[in-house]
């Protein structure tokens, strides 16, 4: 496998789902539906993007309209959860945290 | 040994399905998508994920919060599932497979004729080859 010498394990990216082992034990960001968003380290995923964060970050975004102005104001609830097992059906995208702190 | 058809066994055996499962008689908390939370004793999880908890408290979003003994939690109602601090997920994830491992299935051991003699010439000819096991391949 590694004739260099070196023990390093062979990654291959054949499918998608490659990408995300890529990124276990990583920080991830990860999209939900509902306007919600996750940070946390990925310690387990599986082929319906379930998965396991720890450290996660809830990020809840929700829109009101100012009675005065009629602008619209966006409001973020944050919360933490320790460790944090994810449905699948609820995920739009994972991604690297390119927006940390945003 | 887990009980389902066979989609189920398969959802339990490669999804995190097992993750679920190994909270079993475990407090939990678990958020659905209505935004409600239900916290209680998780006594049932099938192969759909659908749950089972008794003893529970429902919060519905406007902060009320009603007692059952009994609740179940279609599957697709599931957002998140807090997982106590507590647990190790690989050793619970080992531990719960480990606990409904199937026997491994009886195979015939006699062969073949066919195959018992392809053998027999496979190890005449190894023989005919005279190699000293002892000698270090050059």
């Amino acid at each position: 496998m590694a004739d260099d010498g070196e023990n390093v394990a062979v990654m291959t990216v054949k499918e998608p789902l490659d990408l995300i082992r890529l990124s276990l034990d990583e920080r991830i960001y990860v999209k939900m539906r509902n306007e919600r968003e996750l940070r946390g380290r990925l310690h387990a995923y599986d082929q319906h993007l379930n998965m396991v964060l720890g450290d996660a970050e809830e990020t809840i975004t929700t829109v009101e309209i100012d009675e005065e102005t009629y602008e619209e104001v966006y409001r973020s609830t944050k919360r933490n959860i320790p460790m944090l097992f994810v449905r699948g059906d609820g995920v739009i995208l994972v991604s690297p945290p390119v927006r940390v702190g945003a | 040994m887990f009980i389902g058809k066979s989609k189920e066994k398969f959802s339990y055996h490669n999804t995190l399905l097992c993750l679920v499962k190994s909270l079993e008689n475990k407090s939990i908390t678990v958020d659905l998508r209505n935004d409600s939370c239900v916290c209680g004793q998780l006594t049932l999880v099938d192969g759909y994920m659908n749950l089972s908890l008794s003893n529970a408290v429902f919060c519905d979003p406007q902060g009320n919060e009603y007692l059952f003994e009994n609740i179940f939690i279609h599957a697709r109602n599931v957002r998140y599932v807090h997982i106590p601090q507590s647990i190790n997920i690989i050793t619970a994830i080992k531990q719960e497979l480990r606990c409904n491992k199937r026997e491994p299935r009886e195979r015939p051991t006699a062969k073949s004729r066919k195959v018992q003699k392809a053998m027999r010439q496979h190890l005449e000819t190894v023989k005919s080859l005279n190699v000293d096991p002892a000698m270090p391949p050059k």
